[in-house]
C-alpha cells in the first residue's frame, strides 16, 4: 500500500514540474497544453473517482506551493474541475469510447477555463483592478488552443492506453459476423 | 445514495479547507519550503530542456543563414549599445569626480544569479486586446535577500524586469514588457532625458512623461536613471524607435524597443541593493 502511494506521489511530482517547467517552457502555442488536466481526465474516467481526487489534491497541493496566486486556488479549481467532469461522466458520457474522451476533455477544459479565469477576475475585483476576461481577444485564442491541444492529447493517450490494455472501447462498434 | 455522495464530496471539500487552513496558519510552511528547495534544481533543469526545444522550434521556422546573420549583427548591437553606454555615462561620471575630487565605483554591483523554473503568460484584460504578458519564476526568494522591486539583469547587464512578489525560496519577475513594470529612466540624448518607462500589452517599452522641449531620436539608448530606490543607474533598457510628439499634449512619448531577448534566458541576476 505505502509503495502504491509513495508511487503515486512521485507521478504526481513528475506531472506538476511537467506541466509547470516543462509545457511553460515551450514555443508559445503549445504551452497552453493542459497536461494536469487530461491526466486528472484519463484517471476519473479509468480508475475512480477518489483516485481522481487524490490526484487533484497531490496536483493542485504542488501547485499552489509554486503559484503566487492565493494557497488554495489550484486546489478548488482542479476540485471543482473535477465534480463537473464526475457529472458528465455519470450522467451523459458513460461509455468509454474515443467520443466519450473528447466531449468530456472539451466540456472539462472549458469549464476549467472559465472557473479559473472567474476566481482570477473575483481576485482583480478585491484589488480594484477587474476588467472581464470574456472581452479579450487573447482569451479566446489561448482557450481555443488549449482545447485543440488538448483533444490531441486525449486522442494520443487513449490509442496508448487501448494498445496497453482493454479498458477503452474501440472508436467504432464492430458488427456481428455472426448474425 | 445521493445523500452519501453528497456527504463525501462535503468530506473532500472539508479536506481542501483543512490544506488550505494548515497553509495560512503555517504549520505546512516548512514542508512547502523543503518541496520547494528540494525540487528548484529539478525544475530548472526541466525549464532549460524545454527552452532548448523551444529555441531549436524558432530557429527553424526561419531561413538558417539569415538568422546567423542577424544573430551575430544583433548580439554585435548589443555588445555595442551596452558598452557604448557604459562608456558614456562613465565620462559623465568621471567629469563629476574630478570637480569633487571624489571617487564611486558604481559598476560593482552585488547582486544574486537565479535559474528560471517557469514561465507563466497572463492576459492582462485591463489593458485590452494584444495584452498577452509574461512572468517567470526564479528559484531564489527571501531567503535570498530578494524582495519586490529589485531589478533582474540578463547575462549582458541589460535589465529585463523587477521582481514584484517573493515567497520564502522563489520569485516572480515581471518582464520590462509588462503593464506593471514601471521604471525611472533616462535617454542618453544630449540633455539626459529623464521619464518613466511601462510595458505594452507585453511587446514593447513605452517611455512617458518627457518633456515637450526635449529632442528624441530614433535609435537614442534608454538606460535606468537610479532614481528608483533599489535600481541603480546605468542598466540598458532598450532603444528608442519612434516618438510620439502632440503639440496639444504636455509631455511626449516614445516607444522603446527592448534590448534583451525575453525569450532565451534561463538565468538571470538579480541586483541587491
Amino acid at each position: 500500500m505505502y509503495s502504491k502511494i509513495l508511487f503515486n506521489l512521485i507521478l504526481i511530482i513528475f506531472s506538476v514540474f511537467f506541466q509547470m517547467s516543462f509545457i511553460s517552457s515551450l514555443p508559445s502555442l503549445f504551452s497552453n497544453l493542459n497536461f494536469i488536466l487530461v491526466i486528472i481526465i484519463f484517471i476519473l474516467v479509468l480508475i475512480n473517482f477518489k483516485v481522481a481526487f487524490y490526484w487533484s489534491i497531490g496536483l493542485g497541493f504542488f501547485l499552489d506551493i509554486y503559484s503566487f496566486f492565493p494557497f488554495g486556488f489550484y486546489l478548488f479549481c482542479l476540485l471543482v474541475t473535477l465534480l463537473f467532469t464526475n457529472f458528465l461522466l455519470n450522467n451523459f458520457f458513460t461509455n468509454r469510447s474515443m467520443y466519450s474522451f473528447l466531449a468530456l476533455t472539451f466540456f472539462s477544459t472549458i469549464f476549467y477555463v472559465f472557473s479559473f479565469n472567474s476566481m482570477k477576475f473575483f481576485l482583480q475585483v478585491f484589488a480594484h483592478q477587474a476588467n472581464f476576461f470574456v472581452f479579450t481577444k487573447e482569451f479566446w485564442i489561448k482557450s481555443a488552443f488549449q482545447i485543440l491541444l488538448n483533444l490531441v492529447l486525449v486522442i494520443i493517450l487513449f490509442y496508448l492506453v487501448n494498445f496497453a490494455s482493454h479498458k477503452l472501447k474501440p472508436v467504432f462498434l464492430v458488427k456481428n459476423k455472426n448474425k | 445514495m445521493l445523500k452519501f455522495k453528497t456527504k463525501k464530496i462535503f468530506i473532500y471539500i472539508a479536506v481542501i479547507l483543512l490544506l488550505i487552513f494548515l497553509h495560512y496558519i503555517k504549520i505546512l510552511l516548512p514542508l512547502e519550503n523543503m518541496i520547494i528547495s528540494l525540487f528548484n534544481p529539478v525544475a530548472s533543469r526541466i525549464y532549460s530542456v524545454g527552452s532548448d526545444i523551444r529555441i531549436t522550434y524558432n530557429k527553424q521556422t526561419d531561413k538558417r543563414d539569415l538568422l546567423k546573420v542577424i544573430d551575430a549583427l544583433e548580439e554585435e548591437v548589443r555588445q555595442l549599445t551596452y558598452g557604448n553606454a557604459r562608456l558614456e555615462i562613465l565620462e559623465k561620471e568621471n567629469e563629476v569626480l574630478r570637480q569633487h575630487l571624489k571617487f564611486l565605483n558604481k559598476s560593482d554591483y552585488k547582486y544574486v544569479l537565479a535559474n528560471i523554473i517557469s514561465k507563466s503568460t497572463i492576459i492582462n484584460s485591463e489593458k485590452g486586446e494584444g495584452a498577452n504578458e509574461k512572468n517567470i519564476i526564479i528559484d531564489k526568494g527571501q531567503k535570498d535577500g530578494l524582495r519586490p522591486g529589485l531589478g533582474v539583469v540578463n547575462d549582458k547587464g541589460i535589465i529585463i524586469g523587477k521582481i514584484i512578489d517573493v515567497k520564502e525560496n522563489i520569485s516572480i519577475v515581471s518582464f520590462t514588457v509588462n503593464s506593471n513594470c514601471k521604471l525611472a529612466a533616462t535617454i542618453l540624448n544630449q540633455d539626459d532625458t529623464a521619464g518613466a518607462t511601462e510595458g505594452e500589452l507585453g511587446l514593447t517599452i513605452k517611455m512617458n512623461f518627457i518633456p515637450q522641449t526635449k529632442e528624441i531620436n530614433q535609435g537614442d539608448t534608454v538606460i535606468t536613471s537610479g532614481l528608483e530606490e533599489n535600481i541603480p543607474r546605468g542598466l540598458v533598457i532598450g532603444k528608442a524607435t519612434a516618438v510620439l510628439n502632440d503639440n496639444n499634449e504636455i509631455w511626449q512619448s516614445a516607444i522603446i524597443e527592448p534590448l534583451a531577448d525575453l525569450d532565451n534566458l534561463f538565468i538571470v541576476s538579480v541586483l541587491l541593493p
